[in-house]
Parts: structure tokens; sequence; C-alpha cells
């Protein structure tokens, strides 16, 4: 799982420009499935249709992980050769100093503060400046529009299962949906697994997704910021005590019944799950919840550490567990 | 040119703010019947036309612009005749001081009463009024001889002159009346595509005519054409600004709510370069547009917004570059003739 996660986490795809990112995940589903397109907009979208005999009512079930990570986009370069950017998604400026920013031809920068060699404040965008090492404006090699994303290595962290890298918010969520893809097994149902745009924008691909595939269900495969890191409460959600069922973010009360589904799902599958309420943030299912005439949505989260910062962490055992009870979700 | 300034100046002119575009639908309507296919309006008070393509059509083109204008709406007739008002669009209370409005179906003028310096004491003289604290005195006493003029719900809008400006045109609601113009000299046009205009309602209050027209529509791309604020005035704490009047339309990127199609923004850019057409390129904003509603109908659509440059957008007066029509005109032109 871990080659499979580096895999996916090292393509370029911040929201909008999600090209490169799309292309490694149709390489690794495609055979898997019965079906690999992208919609007008980007998503790419899984189908694998029912096999086996009979069992239950035939259903059609969303996955959806999105496939776009939060980045800055060049807004103008100084006759210097620096550049001053806007947020695409939401990234925080104090985790700016030091972080590496990666564009799509290659070039690398980091980020300083206006009037501070050695920052001290909190930060606000406004105040801080690309710098690639251009020399003038003409010198530097970035355009207005271009997106950076922020990179370091994808690595083991300490013991076997924890692992460093820059975007695992939704990267885990699509390692967890394409593992689950490859594994699964004989099911009644059509499984529809859309790895969506813009997520950190709007939520515009699941939007899109979901209008376009109409399911009878859909659960967001995503990252939830983990409750135990010091003095943080609620203390749920926890690193390595398996993926989190999430009954209430911000934005969306997950359907009962879908809940239900997820829990006798984790269940069957003998995998520990955790119970969660989250006070921060919301996914996909936002936008798939209020598609057509509405759409029944669970959400299933990976418990990650330092979100929307350039290094998070999650556990490979919360991924695991997250593909067992995708797959024993579908399997009768 | 091909862009028109007398038609410009009706619409200017006209009375237009967000669910009461009519005057300015019909005005359009007029000259939409010889130049198109087929003609009609929906629910929300979208106008479109179609002209169909010119030969095999190789799909399916939206183009869209807003009609409506930033306005005020009356809230309350006040004891004493003088009516308060809330935001209808994206209307500000900085430009509105001391301005003349027009007022509801029979265009009743008033003003923005502001209260004299020299009765003002000197801590407040530096005070912007919120819009909520804005009142219209259209001249009488009295509840009662307000009650046979106007009513709550009426809407107003300023009552800016059209005119010209050395090379520029000035008038109210140039953002997106320029729009309009530049829209309908498309349909002047024959293309390879069948291309749908919708000229849109309720852009103001959250791109509502454009997400039901494009859902409507269902076409393969779209491109919104919308006036895009330009702040040249010195500061000199700010950098340069990313766009000016009169260096062509701006393809915008992004903004709060919307990233632009990739694909499509790059090849707009590649069509301007080729045809010798001036543009500009805003990587983001803080104001959104009818792409939010477009991008996101049915099961999306691809849409890049082609931006007009206009300068004191949402004001009471605005200032627009004529050549930057001409030059919108143009790239749009280049990319229906070659719409994929």
């Amino acid at each position: 799982m871990l080659d499979l996660l580096q895999k996916v986490c090292d393509a370029y795809g911040p929201s909008g420009y999600e090209a490169r990112v799309r292309d490694v995940i149709r390489a690794e589903v495609e055979g898997v499935v019965d079906e690999v397109r992208t919609d007008r907009l980007g998503n790419l979208l899984a189908i694998r249709r029912p096999r086996g005999s009979g069992g239950a009512a035939s259903q059609k079930v969303l996955w959806a992980a999105h496939m776009d990570e939060i980045a800055v986009m060049v807004a103008s370069i100084d006759d210097y050769g620096f550049a001053r950017v806007a947020p695409v998604g939401f990234v925080n400026p104090n985790t700016l100093p030091g972080a590496r920013v990666v564009f799509e031809n290659g070039v690398e920068g980091t980020f300083g503060v206006e009037g501070a060699a050695l920052p001290r404040e909190a930060l606000t965008l406004p105040s801080m400046f690309l710098d690639v090492g251009a020399t003038s404006r003409a010198d530097c090699p970035l355009k207005v529009g271009d997106l950076g994303v922020f990179r370091h290595s994808v690595v083991r962290a300490h013991g076997e299962t924890r692992v460093l890298g820059h975007n695992f918010d939704d990267r885990a969520g699509v390692a967890v949906l394409i593992q689950a893809l490859r594994e699964l097994g004989d099911s009644p149902h059509t499984v529809l697994a859309a790895f969506t745009v813009q997520e950190e924008f709007s939520l515009l691909g699941a939007a899109a997704a979901a209008f376009g595939l109409e399911p009878d269900f859909a659960i967001a495969i995503d990252v939830t910021p983990a409750g135990d890191t010091p003095k943080i409460k609620p203390r749920d959600a926890c690193l390595g005590a398996g993926p989190a069922i999430t009954l209430k973010d911000v934005a969306v009360i997950g359907h009962p019944q879908v809940k239900q589904a997820l829990i006798a799902a984790a269940e069957r599958a003998g995998v520990a799950f955790q119970l969660q309420v989250s006070f921060i943030g919301t996914t996909d299912a936002m936008a798939i919840q209020t598609s057509r005439t509405g759409v029944p949505v669970g959400t299933l989260s990976l418990p990650a550490r330092h979100i929307h910062t350039p290094t998070q962490m999650v556990d490979l055992n919360d991924l695991r567990g997250a593909v067992e009870v995708l797959k024993a979700l579908v399997s009768s | 040119m091909t862009i028109d300034l007398e038609i410009l100046h009706a619409l200017s002119e006209a009375f237009g703010p967000p669910g009461d575009e009519s005057q300015v639908r019909d005005l359009l309507r007029g000259r939409l019947a010889p130049l198109t296919d087929e003609v009609w309006t929906d629910v929300v008070g979208n106008l479109f036309a179609l002209k169909r393509a010119k030969g095999e059509s190789r799909g399916r083109v939206l183009v869209t612009a807003h009609m409506d204008e930033a306005a005020l709406m009356v809230m309350q007739v006040g004891g004493d005749g003088l009516l308060s008002v809330r935001a209808a669009g994206k209307t500000e209370a900085r430009g509105l001081l001391g301005q003349v409005v027009h007022l509801g179906p029979s265009r009743t003028p008033g003003v923005i009463g502001v209260q004299p310096v020299h009765l003002t004491p000197h801590e407040r003289r530096q005070d912007l009024p919120d819009l909520g604290d804005l009142t219209v005195d259209i001249g009488v006493d009295s509840k009662d001889e307000a009650a046979g003029v106007v009513k709550r719900g009426d809407y107003a809008v300023p009552a800016a002159a059209f005119g010209r400006l050395g090379p520029l045109v000035k008038g109210k609601a140039l953002d997106n009346r320029a729009g309009l113009v530049v829209a309908l000299a498309l349909l002047e046009g024959d293309y390879p595509c069948d291309l749908y205009i919708a000229f849109t309602a309720q852009e103001g209050v959250g791109a509502r005519g454009a997400r039901v027209a494009a859902y409507a529509v269902e076409p393969d791309l779209a491109l919104v054409v919308d006036g895009v604020g330009v702040d040249e005035l010195p500061d000199e704490d700010e950098p340069p600004p990313d766009v000016r009047l009169g260096e062509g339309p701006v393809l915008v990127l992004s903004d709060t709510r919307t990233l632009l199609d990739r694909g499509l923004s790059l090849r707009l850019q590649a069509l301007a370069e080729a045809h010798g057409i001036p543009y500009q390129v805003l990587a983001t904003r803080g104001e959104t547009s009818d792409a939010r509603g477009v991008q996101a109908a049915g099961a999306g659509i691809p849409t890049a917004l082609v931006g007009l440059p206009i300068r004191y957008p949402h004001l009471p007066v605005s200032l627009a570059h004529p050549d930057d029509l001409e030059a919108a005109f143009r790239l749009l032109q280049a990319a229906l003739s070659q719409p994929g």
C-alpha cells in the first residue's frame, strides 16, 4: 500500500489542474474495472458492474475521493522576480516559510516574508512572496496563473505503519479507493468510483459527478483531523485506531441507513473502526447529498495529523481498514 | 469597429436591477430577431438567442452575459417620507453619497442625502456610512405623500447619463451592459457551431439566471462575458495593478468560488496570440460571476471567463475602453470559429 500511496502522492494535481494525477490513477484502475472515463469537468470515473450470482437487490454505490490538493496560484511577479500568490484551497500562511513549492514545469521555490529575514510574527499571505531564485521579472520562469503544490517526500515515520507525506488530503483516500477496486470480489452492486476535481476549492467536481452518475447512495472517502495530539479535544479519530465513520461534520449529517451500513460492513470485515463527530471542514459528501433529488451519504474518514500543512501523517493500518470496510459494504 | 456604442448608450441607461431586467431584455429582444433562428425567455427572466451552425454543427457553445446591475431596494418608507434601502446586487455605499437615483416603475428621481459637513461633529466627519444607514429623499414630507409615488420593494438604480470621456465611455452599469453589446455583436457572424447566447438575469444575487440557463442549454462549453473591475488608482504601498483598462480582455483563471477550465483558458490565450488580439491574465479576484452558476450546472460544463476591464464597477459611474470591447469580441469570434 505504501508504494501505491507514494505513486499517487507524487503526482501533480492542484485544484482545477488535475490532469497528471488523473493519468496516474487511470493507469492504476484500467483493467481493474469495467469502464473508465473522464467527465467534462475532469472527474475520473471508474465503474465496476455487478459480478457473481444474485444476492441482494442491486444498487448503484458512489465512492468519492478527491484527486486535487491545496496549492498556491501565481497572481503577479515583481521587478525583482519574486511572485505574489493566491491560495487555492485552505493554505495556512504560517506553514509556508520553509515549505518547498513545486510547479508543473518543474520549477521549485519557497516563501519569504516582507521585511523579515527571520519572521517571528503570525503571518498573512499578502506580506509574503514566493522565491524561485529569479533575478528579475524577465528571468522568472513563472507566469500568472501557474500553480505550485507542496512537496517533500512520502516516507515512513517511526514504526512500520506511520507515514509522512505532503498531500494525504486526499491522496490517502485515492489510494484506498484504488486498492478497494483492485481487491473487490463478487458484488451484486454497481460500484461507481469517482476521483473528483476541485474538492479543496468548491466541491464542484463531486457535484457534477453525482449528477452524472445518479447513485442510490454515496460514501466520501477523505482525511479527517486526528484528535490524538496534545491538548486536542475531543480525543477521537485517533491515528492507527481504524477508519472513522464520520456521523456529522460542519455541513453534512450522514444518512442513518448509510451509517448503519458502514458500521455493519466494518463489523462484518472484522476491522477496528471509530465513530466521529467532526467540528472542522466537510467533504465531497456535502455536494453529493444535494444532487438531483438528493442522495443518502456517509463519510468514511482517514485520521490524519497536520492536515493542510506541507507535511502530514497517516497510519497505513487505517487505510487498510478503510479498504476492508468498502469491500464489505458492497459484498452482499 | 464592430461594437455599437449607440446600443451601449441605450443599455447603460436602461433600468435593470436583479429580478426586474425587463427594460434591458426588451431593448435586446428588439435587436435579436433579424440575427437569430430562435429567441425565447424563461421563468427566471433570462433571454435566449439561438443561431444555428452554418453547415454541419461541431457542437453547442453557450455565451452568457448578465443583464442586471447593482441596485438598491426600498425597505421602508419613514414617517418623514424618507426611504431606507438595502443592496440588491453588488451595490456599495461608498459611491452613493449625494447621488441621484431613479426609483420604481415611475422612475421617480430621489437623492441619497448626506449630512452637511459643517453640521457634522468633527469626530464623525470621516465616517463612512453603512448602506443600511442611507436614506433616499424624494422631496416629500410624509409617509402619505410618499405612498402615491414609491412603495416598499421598489428598486432604485443610479441616474448617471452615458457619455464619452476622452477615448473612454462613461455610464452606469457598464458591468455588464458592455458584455451584452459584445455578445450581441457575435450574432452578426456565422460559425461552425450552434451558438446559444443567454442574456442572464440575477447575476448580482448569486448567478441564479446563469445556472438555470446553462442547465437548459446543456452546452459542450461555455464562455462567460462579464465586467472585471480594475483598480488603477495610485497607491505606493501596493504593487502595480494586475490588469488595466485598454489592454484587452481579461482571462480570469479563478475567483473566490470558481476555478475556470484550464484547457479552455489556455486555448483562448493561444487564439489571442495567433490573431494578434491583446489580452490580459488575472489569476484570481474577490468577486464571483455567472461562471460559478454555469460551471456547476447539471453534470458540469467546461467554462471560461472573458472579462471586460471596467474602472469603478458597481458605482454610479463606471468607465470602459471601447478597444477592450472590440478585442473581446474578436477573441470570442475566433473561439466560436474554432469551437473544439
